[in-house]
């Protein structure tokens, strides 16, 4: 009986224990999927980009970070440790979820190409930021946000790389995704899709001809191919 | 006793919430330890092989167990020598019959950051890596059935038992014993690491380098040594993911290059194409490359300055990295000077770790039993 009588005492707090829990939350699953212009992107095929140079990749990785959700009233929800590497590891595409989005209606999407607010690989490791990846340059440089190896055939007939290797906070590009009606998050899961589009890179504003030049690591021109992915790189798909 | 219910469910309550709260680390957890710069590797331990200190003490015996060769007179450490950074010293190494193989002892360092071992990638783990030695006949040349006889007579059943929860001494149970003993294979206590610290004041050499060693060379804007692209961040050792750390450094040109990679893939885009190696300890690990024909750092440095071989599967990455402008098809050339040499030199001896390769954990524990 005295348990019984203690357990009844206990029943409201065993109730709030978990409060955190309460407000509801759901799934937001964000899917890339690898272009290169109309095409599905596949390692290793040859595509052509707008300055007629046909080449090929070997490796494409790309980071996402610091993803934001805004609600309808335009409060922002943020993404914690929001670090995300994207790669086509399931055929042209990559999927990642989100957890503990709460249950809203919601009117757009943000996050940057690149890794904001990093400057060494000193911290700890936070979500996709890994110095093992492949995608650290060295002790003091950080994270390539962006990297792209790959080649191409010259007019000469010899082999020459496509390498894009692009970093530094100039490179660090907003993505503002609208949607063109609220969007209501909630139940078990959500999904909104993306394009990448390789072809992107090398056009628009920037015209990139790899005869005259090809690789871009930490020189002025690797801006250029900033400059070109800050828009239209990657589209949300409605 | 009405409190003890109450403790009870105060338990229940508290564990409720947070499904992290009910997850216990197995009693027996072995400490790794290694810096952030690493990155991450709990999750690169097989789940089916965690690290418990029994195991790897184990695998410390095992290492340097010579009952597991034919005639009882190697062990995995004949070749993989501490004081060298677990290599020997030579560019191929004899088995207990004399012959040599066709390539070179590989260091063991920081595995925790590494998949597809040995030169060609041809292992998918440390534990088949670890038991391929022991079998193959130009090596350790002993079946298992024979060493796992000799491993009972000598007792080990019981440290099996210790470290496994089962007596029977098998194959498998040894290349995890042996894998366990070489993830704890740590270097991260360098020169270089003190440097990264904080702990350390490089030279102006040294410091300059590291800058090289990181750079890759942009003509007219950024001097390079270009060693980075594939001697990734601060563990200076390939990708780990597929076969991105797989590249052919221009060491032969098409027609006398040796497989590599490609005869584990069968791609003929692979071929030439070998695992870039950790150059931790590298001032230790002499002769270089896969088949040990380069016997000091000057000579790699050198090659890479100015002896690349082209091919057809030459990386991309030494195809486009020089410090001068070339043209399409020349011979790729760093053109560094003497200095920058010297250089990437001084930064390439702060790797070498003095704490690894004199650490009484990783010594051979038979060491005073006349072994």
């Amino acid at each position: 009986m005295k348990i019984i009588k203690s357990l009844f005492y206990l029943l409201p707090f065993i109730f709030f224990a978990c409060q955190d829990d309460i407000e509801e939350t759901t799934t937001l699953e964000l899917e890339f999927i690898h272009k290169a212009g109309n095409e599905d992107f596949e390692y290793g095929k040859i595509y052509q980009n707008n300055a007629g140079n046909e080449f090929s990749l070997r490796l494409w990785r790309t980071y996402i970070s610091d993803v934001k959700l805004m609600k309808s009233d335009g409060e922002l929800y943020a993404v914690p440790d929001s670090y995300h590497l994207i790669e086509p590891v399931d055929g042209n595409k990559f999927s990642l979820k989100l957890n503990q989005i709460p249950s809203e209606k919601y009117k757009a999407i943000q996050f940057y190409v690149g890794v904001v607010g990093e400057e060494n690989l000193s911290g700890e490791i936070v979500g996709d930021l890994d110095p093992s990846n492949n995608m650290a340059w060295n002790w003091t440089t950080g994270y390539k946000f962006i990297r792209m190896d790959g080649e191409f055939q010259d007019e000469l007939g010899n082999r020459r790389g496509v390498v894009v290797h692009i970093g530094k906070e100039i490179n660090l590009k907003p993505q503002v995704f609208n949607f063109q009606q609220d969007i209501n998050f909630s139940g078990q899961i959500n999904k909104l899709s993306f394009d990448l589009d390789l072809l992107e890179a090398f056009q628009n504003p920037h015209t990139i001809d790899f005869e005259v030049l090809s690789d871009f690591q930490f020189n002025d021109e690797a801006n250029l191919i900033g400059e070109n992915y800050a828009e239209g790189f990657v589209k949300l798909i409605e | 006793m009405r409190l003890i219910y109450f403790f009870l469910l105060i338990i229940f309550i508290s564990f409720g919430c947070d499904p992290k709260n009910g997850e216990f680390a197995p009693e027996d957890d072995f400490e790794l330890s290694a810096p952030a710069y690493f990155g991450s590797f709990n999750e690169r331990i097989p789940e089916d092989n965690p690290m418990t200190t029994k195991g790897f003490e184990l695998g410390r015996m095992l290492f340097y167990e010579k009952k597991l060769s034919g005639d009882n007179s190697m062990s995995c450490a004949s070749c993989h020598q501490q004081s060298n950074a677990f290599t020997d010293g030579k560019a191929f190494s004899p088995g207990i019959d004399g012959q040599v193989g066709q390539v070179s002892t590989m260091s063991l360092v920081n595995l925790l950051w590494a998949e597809h071992f040995t030169w060609n990638g041809k292992m998918q783990s440390v534990e088949d890596q670890s038991t391929e030695p022991i079998r193959n006949p130009i090596e350790m040349h002993e079946n298992f059935d024979n060493a796992i006889r000799k491993l009972e007579d000598a007792g080990y059943n019981r440290l099996f038992q210790e470290a496994f929860e089962t007596d029977q001494i098998t194959e498998e149970l040894i290349g995890k014993a042996l894998a366990q003993f070489q993830r704890a294979l740590i270097s991260s206590n360098s020169k270089y690491d003190q440097y990264l610290r904080g702990e350390y004041n490089p030279t102006p050499s040294e410091k300059r380098g590291e800058q090289l060693f990181f750079t890759h060379p942009i003509p007219g804007q950024l001097r390079g040594g270009n060693c980075g692209d594939c001697h990734l961040g601060p563990l200076t050792s390939g990708a780990i993911d597929e076969f991105q750390g797989f590249h052919n450094n221009g060491l032969d040109h098409d027609e006398n290059m040796d497989e590599g990679l490609m005869a584990v893939t069968g791609n003929s885009t692979d071929k030439g194409r070998f695992k870039t190696s950790s150059l931790r300890n590298i001032a230790l690990t002499a002769p270089y490359m896969h088949d040990g024909r380069f016997r000091t750092l000057e000579e790699v440095i050198d090659h890479y300055d100015n002896g690349i071989h082209q091919s057809s599967t030459l990386d991309i990455l030494i195809i486009e990295g020089s410090n001068e402008n070339q043209a399409s098809g020349e011979r790729p050339q760093l053109f560094l000077s003497e200095q920058e040499k010297e250089d990437i030199l001084a930064f390439l001896h702060m790797l070498t770790d003095e704490e690894f390769i004199s650490n009484s954990k990783f010594s051979n524990p038979f060491e005073n039993e006349n072994n």
